[in-house]
């Protein structure tokens, strides 16, 4: 079914507007919910969780890009549920990643602390449009979608060993880029 | 905690390269690979090329009003999410297709004129048309044309603050076309009817019209209750959409996590031969949807007013298709390796109408059955997922 038909159903209150995103974006979702937890269980309930704030959402929002809305709001509330409940454990798939964006965190001496969420945003935006194409698909797999190495050089027909140098090179420019604009985490 | 700070952070980036980086979009970056299937099926595919190249260069000569351009596929756009559809049966999933199991040689291939952006931001579009067809719309509807007001959703300067904002970010400008409507409305009492730059038009309804109580029109009706409640809202709004021989199509049949199974309604003209009608089927049709009260929520009409002919293409045949797809030559939005011949249950000729793509040319669709699909334990027992595989049927002598 077409996005702006699903939109529609949201907009109309219908509740066939779940059974239509779960039909259409579920995999996507558990996907991007099932690389950072991990769990079938805890993926289930945070899909079921995005199409209760997709409903509370939509109105007064109206997504563009139905996927990555949708996507969005499953990759923050598996982040906070990992966040509740795995950062004790050290396990899940966003214990690994964690460890690799450790080499992206800027000096401290490179400027002041800046949490102002337009600044990142504008960080990153303008980070990712100076990268490659593939380095920077590679870099938000990785990142935003939390994807195992291993499925990303398969899905672009690279070894693994060249995604790993990719991501190492990527990060290392990233920190770069976040000191030279001043921000600090 | 600075790390769990920065991953969240990177939620912030633009839509646009979560969309990039999709699993459904990483055959655009893929690196080109020979596979061992590829390996097993390369004798075969060089003697399949050498037989269509044979017959196209037989067909060029003897067929000459076949279009000479070579067509480009390559930015295929094979849409977001997953299209695989679950049934305990192949036969429920039904499309209504006027094409059925008959051979089609050759048909016809479309440019669209309208453009979109890495944002889907839609350029090119005729805003006069777009309004005199929306005029024509609500002259049908009874209502005062020359006292309506005719709305766009052009952005407001607080819009387009953000819009400046945003783009400078990424250090670039907002391009010109942003500043243009890409839909012309008008809203009256019972009325809201749109029009996109793609020339689809949209009549929602204030008060929704309630079907009379022996008709059952929701997401759950069954083909018998939809192809009833067609024939009373034809009845009702056919002059609307003036076809010389509406013809109904109702298409579905998948069922959700909880059970339901759920069908379309939608009418095209089919007056002309099978080809014309396949085009009409496509491009122009017009779908009534309902909403969960049973009541007509609203009429969409699809036309193809913004579609340019290239011109006729001759198409291979479902064989020729089913050699393609098993030597990995397809596209998909499903996330499963394919899983071989035997798991083809069904296969027939298709527009992909309704997406963004540059060019509309006819594809083969192949419904595939998907062992171990990912979810299944969230359906009642038994069912089945069906993905789907797209070949295009255009000869690929004439595809880049």
């Amino acid at each position: 079914m077409d996005d702006n038909r699903i939109i529609e159903m949201y907009f109309a209150r219908s509740e066939d507007a779940i059974t239509e995103t779960d039909r259409k974006y579920g995999q996507y979702c558990r996907t991007i919910a099932y690389n950072i937890l991990f769990s079938h269980e805890d993926t289930d309930e945070c899909v079921s969780d995005t199409y209760m704030k997709a409903w509370d959402s939509i109105p007064p929002q109206k997504p563009l890009y139905l996927a990555a809305f949708l996507g969005k709001i499953t990759r923050n509330l598996s982040l906070n549920r990992f966040k509740r409940e795995h950062a004790q454990k050290r396990n899940g798939g966003a214990q690994v990643v964690f460890d690799e964006l450790a080499e992206c965190i800027p000096d401290p001496s490179a400027g002041d602390d800046i949490s102002d969420e337009l600044a990142l945003k504008e960080a990153f935006n303008s980070f990712l449009a100076a990268l490659p194409p593939l380095h920077r698909v590679i870099f938000v797999r990785r990142y935003w979608y939390l994807t195992p190495l291993k499925e990303i050089a398969a899905a672009y027909g690279y070894t693994e060993g060249s995604v790993k140098a990719i991501l190492s090179r990527t990060r290392t420019r990233f920190r770069k880029h976040l000191e030279k604009e001043g921000i600090r985490i | 905690m600075k790390r769990m700070k920065l991953l969240k952070a990177f939620g912030l980036i633009h839509e646009s390269y979560v969309t990039e980086a999709s699993p459904e979009n990483e055959k655009k970056f893929a690196r080109k690979n020979v596979s061992r299937l590829a390996l097993r099926c390369g004798a075969l595919a060089a003697a399949l090329a050498l037989v269509i190249f044979g017959s196209v260069h037989l067909c060029r000569h003897s067929l000459p009003q076949y279009a000479t351009e070579i067509l480009s596929v390559s930015d295929m756009d094979i849409g977001m999410g997953y299209e695989g559809y679950q049934a305990y049966e192949i036969g429920e999933l039904r499309t209504d297709n006027p094409v059925g199991g008959k051979t089609v040689k050759a048909l016809n291939v479309y440019r669209n004129t309208i453009s979109y952006d890495e944002r889907l931001y839609p350029y090119g579009q005729d805003l006069d048309a777009m309004k005199a067809y929306l005029l024509s719309l609500a002259d049908k509807l009874g209502l005062d044309t020359d006292t309506l007001e005719i709305l766009d959703n052009a952005p407001g300067e607080g819009q387009m603050q953000g819009l400046i904002m945003e783009f400078a970010s990424r250090g670039l400008e907002v391009p010109e076309y942003y500043k243009l409507p890409y839909i012309v409305y008008v809203q009256t009492e019972n009325y809201r009817i749109e029009v996109n730059a793609d020339m689809t038009a949209t009549i929602h309804f204030t008060e929704r019209p309630a079907l009379p109580a022996e008709y059952h029109f929701t997401h759950t009706s069954t083909p018998e209750e939809l192809a009833a409640a067609g024939e009373y809202l034809w009845s009702q709004y056919g002059d609307l959409i003036g076809y010389e021989n509406p013809q109904m199509c109702i298409t579905g049949g998948g069922y959700s996590t909880d059970g339901t199974q759920s069908y379309s309604l939608a009418f095209y003209d089919g007056e002309r031969d099978m080809t014309e009608n396949f085009e009409n089927y496509s491009f122009n049709r017009a779908e009534f949807a309902p909403d969960s009260d049973g009541n007509l929520y609203l009429i969409r009409i699809y036309n193809d007013a913004a579609l340019e002919k290239i011109g006729l293409y001759p198409l291979i045949s479902e064989e020729a298709a089913t050699a393609l797809l098993l030597n990995g030559q397809y596209y998909t939005s499903v996330t499963e390796d394919f899983p071989g011949e035997d798991a083809i249950l069904k296969c027939e000729l298709m527009f992909r109408a309704g997406s963004k793509d540059q060019i509309l040319l006819p594809f083969y669709r192949f419904y595939v059955q998907l062992a171990d699909a990912p979810g299944m334990h969230l359906y009642p027992d038994g069912m089945q997922t069906y993905g789907v595989y797209y070949v295009p049927a255009v000869d690929p002598a004439y595809l880049q």
